[in-house]
């Protein structure tokens, strides 16, 4: 397994440099006719160096995951540590992308990719999940116990190098570039899954891998289409939407609408939720669902002109995928598969704001899809520390890769055993229903609120009526944490867990309270797309 | 005479065949082998396609994405035989039916 | 004006941090609590005096914190302002409130969880806070809500028994109709004007005036319908007929409770609501008329009713409610100068009274009856002065703080209707009788109360004394305050005879109370019972509105979640119905199936989208 992650790591980094190096000559000379008219104010001669300095973020994840390869050799006995190592590149990485935020949009690569706000809100939330989740598998988490665990260096790797494919999903402006970014990451992922040598665990992975590799395949075929019918692959060259065209657009979403978790597309995702370990559950939902959706809102935003069953098309899928996510939650004994439903519900409030988006013709909606994402991750991250922090261990080992048992008794009489974690598992549970001051409700609000000046009145019946599915079971799992105590279940000591609950807790309630700083970033983040 | 579409509709026949074959094979290895079909039917109409003259010019990018293309079949095989590896402990025919615990 | 910006930011922020303080650590260092919650409140007032004067000079202070959220139409700030309404709200809050505070440390001493009850008490006055200062809508709809939140808890503080509970039960239920009310009135005015500043929202009201609505076929002026929906609001929190049955039985609560909340500050919301409103409700004339008519109803069938209670703490209720009638009748002639000139006296002098009756009944082990009281001017002679003092001020004799308020109320009214005026001037009369009553049945006469009781019987201590005398002397001054003028003029009618008959009958009511109960009680007779459950509206509200809601409630637990969710939840998949086992089918565990229907999806797709 060592060996065949190596190799995947080192095809990623060529796939990358090979695609940075030739990007010029490839892209812009071959690939895509001089006619091309974006690409002219940036075709001078130091552009590559402009192009690396506008991606700062990325090359600094890029780096720390390089550098970690090489200590997993110089170094192999310090890999328990790499973890921090790598949490550390996540943080600078972030700092980065904090202080690129709001400079002017550098259009790189030729035009494949475009560093904007966009990109900036993506790259501050990606990177920061990560750091989270790299954090939370730091030694300092085990308390006195010895993890003989070998595989923290490879998961660090791993983890970075999905960040990375997440902040390029968010900046591209070109089909192949989203799909070699997608492909970074959701195949970084697959090994990182698979850690906890379990039988369900590798249905799991294999699940998921096959979902994925059937989003790939659609993808790329999409693709073929979309460039026999306008030459090139960017999204600005889209236009005259003809079957061919359409075919390819319908393949290339279909492929984005299997990781975002839209029915039909979904039924891999309570399966892999039930097995992830905690820290990887938490990245999946925030992250995965982030680069979906990022690439996603940047696409929609070049459909202008697509007819309007496409329209239609969304309005229905959502419509969908908010009645099965939050119906099949109602019935859930596993808190993680109930997560996993729960997060398939939240793909369809935010699909709203991609149907309003799509029904005005302009980006208004797109603002609310990622306001949505950006509250939503800090609750779902915090839910799952919260979990990790719970499960049941007699079965499994202690490590923290593993993941045990997760049924609804591990909460019972929480209140009582960790008060703290209690109040804050409820303050994520608010915020996941959408009950203020906890930002969740604004993300809610702004959807319905987008939804409802887009005239998607039908839409927007469904989805509070969904609202009150998911208030209903959430309110299950928050009496479960609030019942009397009558089970003695043995926990992992996790005091990093402990200190990003507390945080995401604050954070929940901080964006709550000032929801309008993030609503502006995300209201700025659509302006130059 | 043979024309861009007749390859455009062979590459959707390969495609259905990766299609069928990833919906109704059991072994790991056969869907697998499912999912290369699909992506070489991608190759086909990329090389197919960018033969087609657009806007009066030739556009002849396609081959440059084949390769992309194959880079990423590279990289899907390698993870997938790795998750196939591990499969193997648990059923020696690597069928996908012997894993459907997770479930509801 | 930085400085004063600094200031009024401390004031907000000192009770929710000590709020929060003793929230986390009141478990661990129970007798701390009360000097931390009280420190924090006369800290917080200590700050306010300058801020508040200078809000009362006409140098408003704004401080303008963040854009709490913005849509396309609508944008609200969090932003605190202090102007003359605020700042003699200020006053009222903080001080008042610090010394209920202050008193508190002392009466909850003995109690395990007087940690909950600090917390819960600087929470709300955190939230009071949040009410009067907030310069928008949403503001103070959250601080609306707020206190109400703290109002049930500590209504319901020993929740143990069952009397606390089903009154914080009752509270909750009736105000949410009031809520509802208040809540659709927002909506619809945030609607009207597409603005939630306080300030834009009453300017803007004069122009909107002739706005209409059809509903049914039938115009409706729209600001009217607004300031019904508002009214109704009101009427839920400040306790006027006819959601005030919940008020009489939040006696329940600890005494101090009383006085802050459902005496002093929050039943006084709904009138400050009102006035800070006033350019809406000016512009609604036939709304004005409904609540002067409730006022009215309020302000006499209360009084009555208070004649007949036999329990001092209800006795106090029944007065709030109808002193409230009072101040909706001052607003509702839109002469809230004198509104809000007896909502600060009636604070001062209503909370002396609770905090004394509260000193009562420390005396007397927990007693409540009147009936078994009697005399007690010789035991506790401290607690008697002031508690005289404080009913002097309820019957509005001169010098004292009620007279005045009441005057300058019944004069405005006069200015719009004499025979509103004439009315309260009976009220007037009943109020005089009935604060003669308690106090002659408390303090004077023989002792009704047994041996054992007498032997207990003593004076509060230092703690609970100084309060009382701080706001006596508070009664005898803030009467002479010319608070009503700092709100503008008002506009008075001081015919002479609405004097004379006023001031004749608090001597003619007072009097003869006095002469009535100057040696024993009075006989019980079926009127006097009937009289004494509010002319039995109590038992009628709970008929109605109370039993059915708690009926549904229970109704809920019982059946649609033990019987319905639960059995789902764990796992008796046979009774899981269609839609359990439909979800069960869909995800078969088998990766042919999933990847079935992600092609399916896609084959729907094209078959759709592809012309």
């Amino acid at each position: 397994m060592r060996l065949l992650i190596f190799f995947l790591v080192i095809m990623i980094l060529l796939g990358i440099s090979a695609f940075m190096l030739f990007s010029d000559a490839v892209v812009s000379g071959i690939i895509n006719p001089p006619l091309s008219t974006i690409d002219i104010a940036t075709a001078d001669s130091d552009m590559v160096y402009r192009s690396l300095a506008a991606f700062s973020p990325e090359l600094v994840l890029l780096l720390t995951a390089l550098l970690i390869i090489i200590f997993e050799f110089v170094t192999p006995r310090q890999r328990r540590n790499f973890s921090v190592l790598g949490f550390g590149g996540a943080a600078v990485a972030f700092f980065f992308a904090y202080k690129n935020f709001n400079t002017a949009p550098v259009l790189a690569f030729s035009g494949a990719v475009l560093a904007d706000s966009w990109t900036g809100v993506a790259r501050i939330a990606a990177t920061a999940v990560a750091a989270v989740a790299l954090i939370q598998i730091a030694p300092l988490n085990l308390f006195g116990f010895d993890d003989k665990e070998s595989r923290y260096g490879e998961i660090t790797i791993l983890i970075l190098l999905s960040a990375l494919g997440i902040t390029l999903m968010a900046s591209s402006r070109d089909f192949l570039v989203t799909v070699i970014a997608f492909e970074i990451m959701s195949l970084s992922l697959y090994p990182v899954l698979a850690g906890n040598n379990s039988r369900k665990n590798y249905e799991a992975t294999m699940k998921y891998f096959l979902m994925g590799a059937l989003a790939t395949a659609l993808m790329l075929y999409g693709i073929s289409f979309i460039f026999g019918e306008t030459g090139s692959t960017r999204y600005a060259e889209l236009k005259g939407f003809n079957a061919r065209l359409l075919i390819g657009m319908v393949l290339f979403f279909s492929g984005l609408f299997i990781k975002a978790g839209f029915v039909p597309f979904h039924a891999w995702m309570p399966d892999v939720y039930e097995t992830a370990p905690s820290f990887l559950g938490g990245f999946m939902a925030a992250g995965i669902k982030l680069g979906a959706f990022a690439a996603i809102g940047r696409l929609i935003y070049f459909c202008k002109l697509a007819p309007e069953n496409l329209t239609t098309l969304v309005v229905a899928l959502s419509a969908a995928t908010l009645f099965l996510g939050n119906c099949g939650a109602l019935f859930q004994t596993n808190l993680a598969r109930l997560i996993g439903y729960s997060a398939i519900g939240h793909t369809g409030f935010i699909a709203m704001g991609i149907a309003a988006s799509l029904e005005t013709r302009s980006a208004d909606g797109i603002a609310s899809v990622i306001f949505y994402l950006i509250s939503y991750a800090p609750a779902v991250i915090g839910f799952f520390a919260v979990i990790g922090m719970t499960e049941d261990l007699s079965k499994t080992r202690r490590g923290l890769l593993q993941s045990g048992g997760r049924n609804f008794e591990i909460l019972r009489g929480l209140f009582q055993r960790k008060p703290v974690v209690a109040i804050c598992l409820a303050v994520f549970l608010a915020s996941m229903a959408g009950l203020p001051p906890a930002v969740g409700f604004w993300g809610k609000f702004y959807v319905f609120l987008t939804a409802y000046q887009a005239g998607k009145i039908g839409l927007l019946a469904v989805a509070l009526i969904n609202s009150l599915i998911a208030a209903w079971y959430y309110m299950k799992v928050m009496r479960e944490a609030f019942s009397p105590l009558d089970t003695e279940i043995e926990n992992r000591t996790s005091p990093v867990s402990l200190i990003i609950v507390i945080a995401m807790a604050v954070l929940v309630i901080y964006m709550g309270l000032l929801p309008d700083l993030f609503w502006a970033s995300a209201n700025l983040a659509t302006k130059a797309m | 005479m043979i024309n861009s579409d007749h390859a455009t509709f062979f590459s959707l026949i390969l495609f259905g065949i990766g299609i069928l074959g990833l919906l109704t094979r059991k072994n790991l290895i056969m869907i697998l082998i499912s999912v290369e079909i699909m992506l070489n039917a991608v190759n086909l109409n990329l090389i197919a396609l960018s033969r087609r003259d657009i806007q009066g010019m030739t556009a002849v990018g396609g081959e440059a994405i084949a390769l992309f293309v194959i880079l990423l079949a590279a990289c899907e095989a390698a993870v997938g035989l790795g998750i196939l590896i591990g499969l193997k402990k648990y059923s020696s025919d690597v069928s996908v039916d012997d894993f459907d615990e997770l479930r509801d | 004006m930085a400085s004063m910006n600094l200031l009024l930011a401390l004031v907000i922020i000192i009770p929710i941090f000590s709020a929060l303080l003793i929230a986390f650590t009141g478990r661990s260092f129970p007798s701390f609590a009360g000097w931390i919650a009280a420190g924090a409140v006369l800290l917080s007032f200590a700050f306010a005096v300058p801020v508040a004067l200078q809000g009362i000079a006409g140098n408003a202070t704004e401080l303008h914190l963040w854009n709490f959220f913005f849509t396309k139409t609508l944008s609200i700030d969090v932003a605190f302002r202090v102007d003359e309404l605020s700042g003699i709200m200020l006053f009222v809050v903080l001080g008042v409130g610090g010394l209920i505070h202050f008193y508190s440390i002392e009466y909850m001493k003995h109690d395990r969880s007087r940690g909950r009850f600090f917390a819960l008490l600087n929470a709300f006055i955190s939230f009071m806070l949040i009410l009067i200062l907030g310069n928008n809508l949403l503001m103070l709809f959250a601080g609306w809500e707020g206190v109400g939140f703290a109002s049930y808890a500590l209504i319901g503080f020993w929740y143990e028994r069952q009397a606390p509970a089903k009154a914080g039960i009752k509270a909750f239920i009736t105000n949410r109709v009031g809520d509802f009310g208040f809540m659709i009135g927002i909506f619809l005015l945030c609607w009207l004007t597409g603005s939630g500043s306080l300030a834009e929202i009453n300017a803007r009201c004069v122009e909107l005036k002739n706005v209409t609505v059809n509903i049914g076929g039938m115009p409706f002026g729209y600001l009217e319908l607004v300031a019904l929906m508002l009214f109704l609001g009101a009427c839920g929190k400040s306790a006027q007929f006819p959601l005030h049955a919940w008020l009489p039985d939040a006696m329940e609560g600890p005494t101090p409770v009383s006085a802050l909340i459902h005496a002093a500050t929050m039943v006084t919301a709904g009138i400050y609501m009102v006035c800070r409103l006033d350019g809406v409700f000016a512009a609604a004339d036939t709304v004005r008329e409904i609540m002067l008519l409730g006022a009215l109803v309020t302000a006499l069938g209360a009084a009555i009713v208070a004649c007949a209670q036999t329990d001092l703490k209800r006795i106090l209720a029944y007065s709030t409610i109808s002193q409230l009638g009072y101040m909706m009748a001052g607003a509702a002639v839109m002469a809230k100068g004198t509104a809000i000139f007896h909502l600060a006296t009636h604070a001062v002098f209503k909370a002396l009274l609770f905090l004394s009756a509260g000193s009562v009944m420390h005396a007397l082990s927990d007693k409540l009856d009147i009936r078994e009281m009697g005399g007690l001017i010789r035991k506790i002679p401290v607690t008697g002065i002031v508690m005289i003092v404080g009913a002097l001020g309820l019957a509005g004799v001169p010098l004292f703080a009620g007279y005045y308020s009441k005057e300058m109320i019944i004069g405005a009214v006069a200015a719009d209707n004499y025979f509103a005026a004439a009315l309260l001037i009976v009220g007037a009369a009943i109020t005089a009788f009935y604060s003669a009553r308690m106090i002659m049945l408390v303090f004077f006469g023989e002792s009704r109360f047994d041996d054992e009781t007498s032997k207990h019987c003593h004076e509060s201590n230092w703690i609970m004394i100084l309060p009382l005398i701080i706001l006596a002397v508070g009664t005898l001054i803030v009467g002479h305050l010319h608070v009503s003028e700092i709100l503008g003029h008002i506009e008075e009618e001081n015919l002479p005879w609405v004097f004379y008959s006023a001031l004749a009958s608090v001597i003619f009511g007072g009097g003869f109370g006095i002469y009535y109960y100057r040696t024993h009680l009075s006989h019980s007779t079926p009127w006097k019972e009937f009289i004494k459950t509010g002319f039995g509206w109590d038992a009628a509200v709970d008929r109605v509105l109370i039993q059915p809601i708690t009926e549904l409630a229970k109704w809920v637990r019982d059946y649609l979640d033990k019987a319905g969710i639960d059995s789902l939840a764990h796992g008796m998949a046979h009774s899981a119905g269609a839609l359990g086992e439909t979800m069960r089918t869909l995800q078969s565990g088998s990766i042919g199936t999933y990847l079935g229907y992600a092609v399916f999806g896609l084959a729907i797709l094209l078959w759709f989208i592809v012309p």
